[in-house]
């Protein structure tokens, strides 16, 4: 069957509409057709250039109208149908054997490159950074599904490493003619299984991983036939005879620049993700915290309106507790309703209000980022939940010793507030580990 | 064409020797050498079948060297069965989770070198050993996939990971440890448990059958490999069972290799010559035959009745003594009285109960600002009494306490037990009265023998893992 070329190369008509309509079909997915894509390339500012600029161009799936998720692929399917059509009258004979193998080639890049991506931010693990110590100081019915998937591969960095190494190495197998049959498999089973897990843990990446694991299936079938032929019949099994000619000078030209256009891009693509890895991780604030005060914080005592308010799990303006962050955040715990930030925080900012993983998808307690006047001892904190984004404390601070705090100032409606903080120096179960005896 | 000569009749010299180490070394791996394995098969209780017995009859593990855990219960294996022979004890500083378990592949590998030298000194003659090595290929995929069917079953009836416990929904993502949030993450999603044990159950079907072994070795290889890689990185403890996956499958795939090289990468055309042994002679059909079926009715048919049965009435991992009627919730800790004086809430209090689940179980936890010694256990396995499933408790640490209960519900009384193994002497009696639905008061002595007597709310709460992010969600103190 020529679709496999397993031992003729003649295509039938059947099999020809059907090259036609993948071939148009995979066109509209995969080669940025749609100007957004360029709005985006021509807006990347090659001086301040960020990882984030050309991963974006990574996920490239085309968007017609508006529409969101699957609808495109149908709107894709429609149109290559349409074409289809057309392409049936057009009298032109085609070499549908060199056709078919363009489209391959086409859909190895993109896949390549898709996965390539996906594999830096895990190799350099940014996609899932390590859980903040506020949300390590939250109960475990209180995230998302989705977060505590992210949280479960963020605790153990090592292996997040390992699976980036292994989308990676699948996106490099797809380089070359001979391994893409490798290459797609372990993309079939990797993101198959990421795929499904997406589902389940409505992890918001269930459109494009499928779309990845459409085009590895695609490039996987074409030696599925030989291999059951050579593993399970075990029979003598014919090879692919269809090797690429590239006859002219110009063909061979421009597969030169392409080939090195597209090593350049995966180069500057994996140097661009190290430097926001080592230097600024996307989903995690920018500005340091308060010099010294990470920690996690008992509100021993506390004053609204200068009225003392006792310890208590239900009273809504009594601080229960408080998370200083590594970095600008603090997060409060207070008896307070909180309508969640639906979103997976995955998006790059470059304001710290707007990094948003931390807070996102979770509730139990307050997050604010905060600026701070050192010289002046005092903090403006701003609500990082865009459903309270108008709330907020602005704040002098002292510190009394190294584990204890004072905070006195007003929240957004002028109520004064003051607060002495106790630092706990408390072990965790996650740190300690089963290895040796803990007392916690 | 290029005929590769899997098939061929004569062995160089180096071919007979790597094999005579690789069978000696998987003979040890593979073939159960204790006793009692084998007198398992005449004392098993055929006509009260539980999982538990299947799982003890599946194999046993090759481990005379038994690497000494660093604490109680951190080398837990659950129901993975493990030799119970014993020659030597080691020490070693990663104890069970690093390079030092696996010591007894190393001394199989060893064995197999003495093995091999010897026996080419003994075997002059033989030429080649392909009905030998047939052979061997089938014990690894058979014992694969024998030994995969408790883990396969468990999950495609949610048993492995059982449904969150309330105490778990209202513990610190923080206090538990990488193992546990491993399996957790499992515990709220039993679509995607059951999709991951209908994978191991492909594989054990792929390995089961002679055309699709070699997929087989390599789904096993990529899936259970993975789980290797991430026991070492959770500290999840059954790294050695699920490497031996990945071992087992490249051996399995090993003579498939050449041929997929040479018409995948080379583009040659090929003759796979893989040998089988042709089982010509009647009875030797009929013993395949029978083999065949007896392991298929034994490790699928009857493995999945008996997971499905302890799914339906008894998930393993679960208590399976029902908690007091209408109690399972969370509970505030309205008032607290130590020795008759009264506490009021604090959270750095370390006597003062702060808040208290009854799971739908018979498990009750609560809260304290205090620290305590943390037994190493994972959870797993297949326990028989209640206060020993503690798939709920183990592995979390922050001061929350979980005590199995016993109710006299006619003399108001609870007898508790504490589930933290560390503190299993620890029993406490405390009355109960129920004074409306949602309010129990608990009065009694404590761990410390301090009278104290507790007035406890439910509180409905609901928990954003339940709930979908496409609809606004609140979230409640």
């Amino acid at each position: 069957m020529s679709f496999f070329n397993t031992n003729n190369s003649q295509w039938s008509d059947k099999e020809k509409i059907v090259l036609r309509f993948f071939i148009l079909y995979f066109i509209i997915q995969v080669v940025p057709l749609d100007w957004k894509f360029y709005r985006d390339l021509f807006s990347i500012n090659l001086g301040e250039l960020s990882f984030y600029d050309l991963f974006k161009l990574t996920k490239y799936v085309p968007q017609f109208f508006s529409l969101t998720g699957y609808a495109n692929w149908g709107v894709a399917a429609v149109l290559a149908a349409i074409g289809t059509l057309i392409w049936g009258n057009v009298k032109r004979e085609f070499d549908y054997n060199s056709l078919y193998y363009g489209l391959r080639v086409i859909l190895r890049y993109r896949l390549a490159i898709g996965i390539i991506a996906y594999g830096f931010i895990k190799l350099f693990p940014l996609q899932m950074p390590y859980p903040s110590l506020s949300n390590l100081h939250t109960n475990y019915g209180d995230f998302f599904a989705w977060k505590i998937y992210f949280h479960t591969v963020g605790i153990a960095q090592p292996y997040e490493v390992f699976l980036g190494f292994v989308e990676i190495l699948a996106g490099l197998l797809l380089f070359f003619r001979r391994t893409v049959t490798f290459g797609s498999g372990l993309i079939l089973g990797f993101i198959g299984n990421v795929f499904v897990a997406n589902i389940a843990y409505d992890a918001g990446e269930q459109v494009y991983s499928l779309y990845l694991v459409v085009i590895a299936a695609f490039l996987f079938a074409y030696d599925v036939p030989r291999l059951y032929s050579l593993l399970a019949l075990e029979r003598q099994t014919i090879a692919n005879k269809f090797t690429p000619l590239f006859a002219t000078k110009g063909i061979r030209n421009l597969r030169l620049v392409l080939k090195t256009a597209f090593v350049a891009f995966v180069i500057l693509l994996g140097g661009t993700t190290y430097a926001n890895y080592s230097k600024e991780p996307y989903k995690i604030p920018k500005s340091k915290g308060l010099a010294g005060t990470y920690g996690y914080y008992n509100v021993r005592e506390f004053r609204f309106n200068n009225q003392l308010i006792p310890y208590s799990t239900t009273d809504p303006n009594r601080w229960q507790n408080v998370v200083f962050e590594k970095w600008a955040t603090i997060s409060i715990k207070i008896a307070r309703p909180i309508k969640l930030d639906p979103s997976t925080g995955d998006g790059y900012f470059a304001s710290d209000i707007d990094r948003n993983y931390e807070s996102a998808g979770v509730g139990g307690r307050q997050y604010f980022a905060y600026t701070s006047d050192t010289v002046n001892k005092k903090i403006v904190l701003q609500n990082k939940n865009k459903n309270y984004s108008g709330e907020g404390f602005i704040l002098q601070y002292k510190r009394l010793n190294d584990s204890t705090i004072v905070l006195s100032g007003v929240n957004e409606k002028r109520d004064s507030i003051s607060a002495i903080l106790d630092k706990i120096n408390r072990k965790y179960m996650l740190f300690e580990g089963r290895r040796k005896p803990v007392k916690l | 064409m290029t005929v590769l000569e899997n098939n061929k009749q004569t062995w160089n010299g180096y071919e007979k020797f790597s094999f005579r180490v690789a069978f000696i070394f998987f003979f040890l791996l593979v073939v159960p050498l204790d006793a009692n394995y084998y007198q398992q098969w005449f004392t098993t209780d055929w006509s009260n079948l539980h999982i538990r017995d299947i799982g003890k009859l599946s194999g046993s593990s090759f481990s005379p060297i038994k690497v000494q855990p660093a604490q109680p219960g951190s080398g837990d294996l659950g129901s993975i069965q493990d030799s119970s022979l014993d020659f030597l004890k080691i020490s070693a500083e990663s104890a069970n989770f690093g390079i030092a378990s696996y010591i007894n592949w190393g001394l199989a590998f060893v064995i197999g070198l003495i093995g091999a030298a010897i026996w080419s000194l003994l075997d002059r003659k033989t030429t080649n050993y392909r009905t030998l090595y047939y052979f061997l290929i089938v014990a690894v995929s058979y014992s694969m996939l024998i030994k995969l069917q408790g883990l396969t079953f468990s999950k495609v009836f949610p048993t492995q990971m059982p449904n969150l416990a309330l105490t778990q929904l209202n513990t610190p993502l923080g206090d538990f440890t990488h193992q546990k949030l491993y399996w957790i993450q499992f515990s709220f999603v039993h679509g995607y448990e059951v999709f991951a044990g209908l994978a191991e159950l492909l594989i054990m079907l792929l390995l089961f059958f002679r055309q699709t072994r070699a997929v087989g070795a390599a789904l096993a290889i990529a899936m259970i490999g993975n789980i290797a890689i991430s026991n070492h990185t959770y500290d999840g403890g059954i790294h050695l069972a699920a490497a031996f996956y990945a071992l087992g499958g490249a051996f399995v795939l090993w003579r498939y290799l050449p041929n997929i090289w040479n018409l995948v990468v080379n583009e040659k055309d090929t003759n796979p010559a893989i040998y089988h042994y042709p089982f010509e002679k009647k009875w030797q059909k009929y013993f395949r035959l029978a083999f065949k079926s007896f392991v298929f009715v034994m490790f699928f048919v009857l493995s999945a009745y008996l997971h499905w049965q302890n799914y339906t009435y008894d998930s393993y991992k679960v208590p399976a003594q029902k908690g007091l009627t209408n109690s399972r919730g969370f509970y505030e800790v309205t008032e607290f009285k130590l020795n008759n004086k009264t506490v009021s809430y604090s959270p750095v209090d370390s006597l003062r109960w702060q808040n208290v689940t009854f799971e739908k179980w018979s498990t009750i936890s609560f809260t304290v600002f205090n620290t305590y010694m943390i037994h190493g256990e994972a959870g797993r396995g297949k326990q028989f009494k209640d206060v020993d499933r503690t798939y709920e408790s183990a592995g979390t640490g922050g001061g929350r306490r979980h005590f199995y209960y016993k109710a006299d519900t006619i003399n108001h009384v609870l007898y508790l037990e504490n589930k933290n193994k560390v503190y299993k002497d620890q029993k406490l009696k405390l009355s109960y009265s129920r004074p409306t639905d949602s309010r129990i008061i608990l009065s009694g002595l404590n761990e410390y023998q301090d009278s104290i007597y507790v007035v406890l709310d439910k509180k409905d709460k609901t928990y954003p893992l339940y709930q979908s992010r496409r609809q606004p969600v609140v979230w409640n103190p």
